[in-house]
């Protein structure tokens, strides 16, 4: 299906657009709430840009800080090229534990890295066990948010899910299930600790990297975080190679803005940083601690024009206030990072072929830019990318000429004029058949408003005559 | 790393700043009231209690909820070591977290702890502008305490205060901070997820209920 007929599809979803609209009011209402409450916002976010920006400038030298001091720990380094690579190593780790069970935190890298698939096809189980993300995999479904991967389902939808995999609780109605969110909830807590309780190999994500002590830092909601790197005794942590911060107190810094910018809260429940495997006098914790670093595309990205995408900490704030996600939903971009991040993303990791019309899924309103906590000039690169994307792509070749004589016209006035006045006439005429409206059918807008008179230039001039 | 460096930029480092660090000179006792109301919008709840009758106060706790199984801390990383004593002479029972190494021991030993239905710990700091509390790991210090059961106390004396995590990292030695320990982590409120119709629930997989216990 290409973008546009995913898009009308999108659009024709009223289920869809009752569940986005609930978001979009909840996030942005505490969005905006939390970042008023925190003292200095705008100095805060400032330095937080200016630590990413530090970062990914001195990349190799935080890398190789973060490496030693996981190794000292006690832990092992990986370093994986492309996205197979990554999948590969993981599954090695997974196999020499003779692992059946692996449980899963919320990683949007994994999915990227499409690990899931290649475990499962060597005969793991793979347990999501963010609860988003567990019933999507229970649906078979695909996440459409980054922080909220079923945010285009109803409690509704859960229920029926729960109750065919799961059956009733007992003494209770299938129709008081469908209103009851807590019970929904612990019927997932029963199912997943259970999973947490067996899992032979824990796999999470990393939110930050601490290059100066080693952590890994890992925010979570609901404790499955610290649930995947503790119960199970190897813990895999899939790391992309941008997540790094120098120091301790830079991670407190982006601690300040990203549950804020994500969910609105000034904190997110738990942050849990581990180093390393449980030291051998330590009660729990797992055994073996492996941390895979993983490229997959975004080297090519430090030195180019898109570079600033790696600043993105992945708080999914540009969704929740983007007009285009609003109305579309995650699943319209068909791609593992949606919205306007993952419009940049998407094509510059994934290759402008496949994801490069996702940058024209964007009215270039600059509210992303706005929100960011990071303040990445996601407009400006929208544009650079829908440039990269025709010089790929060679553009369609009638629209190719369109543009070419528009160009033309533009700079050579008498064109211009002639070509508009003729332009009017047509329209006029064509106005009388009542069918007209099928050409607007051959552009990407939804109908063909006919020229206004007078023109512009003519509304120019008199108003000049007017105020002088 | 060859290939990152090979596609690093020339440009000029960027120079940060040093931040103006606030000492921690708030009044304790404001502190904690901050503290309170922030873990109040978490769903969390604070109680003060004289040292003296803090065994009474836990085991009334622990008997409203029915709970006779108890993950705990070591005694002597608690900020009461006498009190894991006090609550098994008034019949809980205490199940030491350890995990053995065997992969089979360690299934069996976590299949046991999740049976508890209370956690007791100690904390390595209460942040009070967000209601926030630090979570040390290392030696007698389980992980699982804070985590597994449905009903978590964490107690901490008000000394223990800090108006902002900044303030709180400014009194450690960051980089000793993994040495002896594996994690670290910040618990702010109970378990919670936003899931299912961005509706608040507590409970997702982690505690239902955390009381953090000032002891005065």
């Amino acid at each position: 299906m290409t973008l546009q007929s995913r898009i009308h599809v999108a659009l024709q979803d009223d289920h869809l657009h009752q569940a986005l609209d609930g978001n979009y009011l909840r996030s942005l209402e505490s969005r905006s709430t939390a970042m008023a409450a925190l003292p200095d916002a705008e100095e805060v976010r400032d330095r937080a840009r200016d630590i990413r920006v530090d970062t990914l400038a001195h990349l190799d030298v935080y890398l190789e800080q973060l490496e030693s001091q996981v190794t000292n720990h006690g832990g092992v380094v990986h370093w994986a090229e492309n996205a197979e690579q990554a999948a590969t190593l993981v599954l090695q780790i997974a196999e020499a534990e003779g692992a059946q069970l692996v449980a899963k935190s919320k990683s949007m890298l994994t999915e990227e890295i499409g690990l899931n698939e290649v475990l499962q096809h060597s005969g793991l189980e793979v347990v999501e066990t963010d609860l988003g993300e567990y019933i999507i995999q229970l649906r078979g479904d695909r996440p459409s948010h980054i922080i909220a991967p079923a945010i285009h389902l109803t409690r509704t939808d859960i229920a029926q899910l729960f109750e065919t995999h799961f059956g009733l609780p007992n003494g209770v109605n299938s129709q008081d299930f469908r209103r009851d969110v807590p019970l929904l909830i612990e019927t997932a807590r029963k199912a997943l600790r259970k999973v947490f309780l067996d899992a032979d190999v824990g796999v999470s994500g990393v939110n930050f990297g601490v290059a100066e002590t080693g952590a890994l830092c890992l925010v979570t909601n609901e404790g499955n975080g610290r649930l995947v790197t503790t119960t199970p005794r190897v813990h895999v942590a899939v790391m992309g190679i941008e997540r790094v911060v120098p120091t301790t107190f830079d991670l407190e810094i982006m601690l300040r803005v990203l549950a804020r910018s994500a969910t609105g809260q000034k904190i997110s429940c738990y942050t849990t940083m581990v180093s390393g495997p449980r030291r051998s006098d330590e009660a729990d914790g797992p055994d073996e601690l492996h941390l895979v670093i993983v490229d997959n595309g975004r080297t090519s990205l430090l030195d180019s024009e898109l570079s600033e995408a790696l600043l993105c900490i992945r708080c999914g704030a540009c969704l929740n206030i983007c007009p285009v996600y609003r109305e579309i939903g995650g699943h319209a971009y068909d791609s593992v990072y949606p919205g306007p991040i993952g419009a940049i993303i998407s094509p510059a990791l994934g290759g402008l072929r496949k994801y490069g019309e996702l940058a024209q899924a964007s009215t270039i309103c600059g509210a992303c830019k706005d929100v960011c906590p990071v303040r990445i000039d996601i407009p400006s690169m929208l544009i650079k990318t829908r440039r990269q994307h025709l010089e790929t792509t060679g553009g369609a070749p009638t629209w190719n000429v369109v543009m070419k004589v528009w160009s033309w016209a533009m700079r050579w006035m008498p064109a211009y004029t002639i070509g508009l006045t003729i332009a009017r006439l047509c329209m006029r005429l064509l106005s009388r058949f009542p069918h007209y409206t099928l050409i607007s059918r051959g552009t990407n807008a939804s109908s063909v408003p006919g020229f206004i008179l007078p023109t512009f230039r003519k509304l120019w001039k008199r108003r000049k005559r007017v105020l002088s | 790393m060859r290939r990152i460096r090979r596609g690093l930029p020339s440009r000029d480092p960027v120079k940060l700043t040093p931040l103006r660090r606030k000492p921690n000179t708030g009044d304790k006792q404001a502190l904690v009231t901050q503290f309170s109301d922030e873990l109040d919008i978490l769903q969390g709840t604070l109680l003060r209690v004289p040292r003296s009758d803090l065994g009474g106060m836990i085991a009334g706790l622990l008997s409203e909820r029915n709970a006779k199984q108890l993950l705990a801390w070591d005694p002597l990383c608690l900020p009461e070591p006498g009190l894991l004593n006090e609550l098994e002479h008034h019949g809980y029972q205490y199940i030491s977290s350890r995990l053995p190494r065997n992969p089979r021991g360690r299934r069996n030993q976590l299949y046991k702890l999740a049976r508890a239905r209370a956690g007791i710990t100690g904390a390595a700091g209460a942040i009070a502008q967000i209601g926030t509390l630090v979570m040390p790991g290392g030696k007698g210090r389980s992980r699982l305490a804070s985590l597994l059961p449905l009903l978590h106390i964490a107690l901490v004396t008000a000394d223990q205060f800090y108006p902002t995590l900044d303030a709180w990292l400014c009194t450690q030695r960051v980089t000793s901070l993994f040495e002896d320990s594996s994690s670290l982590t910040f618990i702010a409120g109970p378990s919670r997820t936003s899931d299912i119709e961005r509706v608040v629930t507590l409970g997702a997989h982690g505690p239902r209920e955390l009381i953090v216990v000032c002891i005065d």
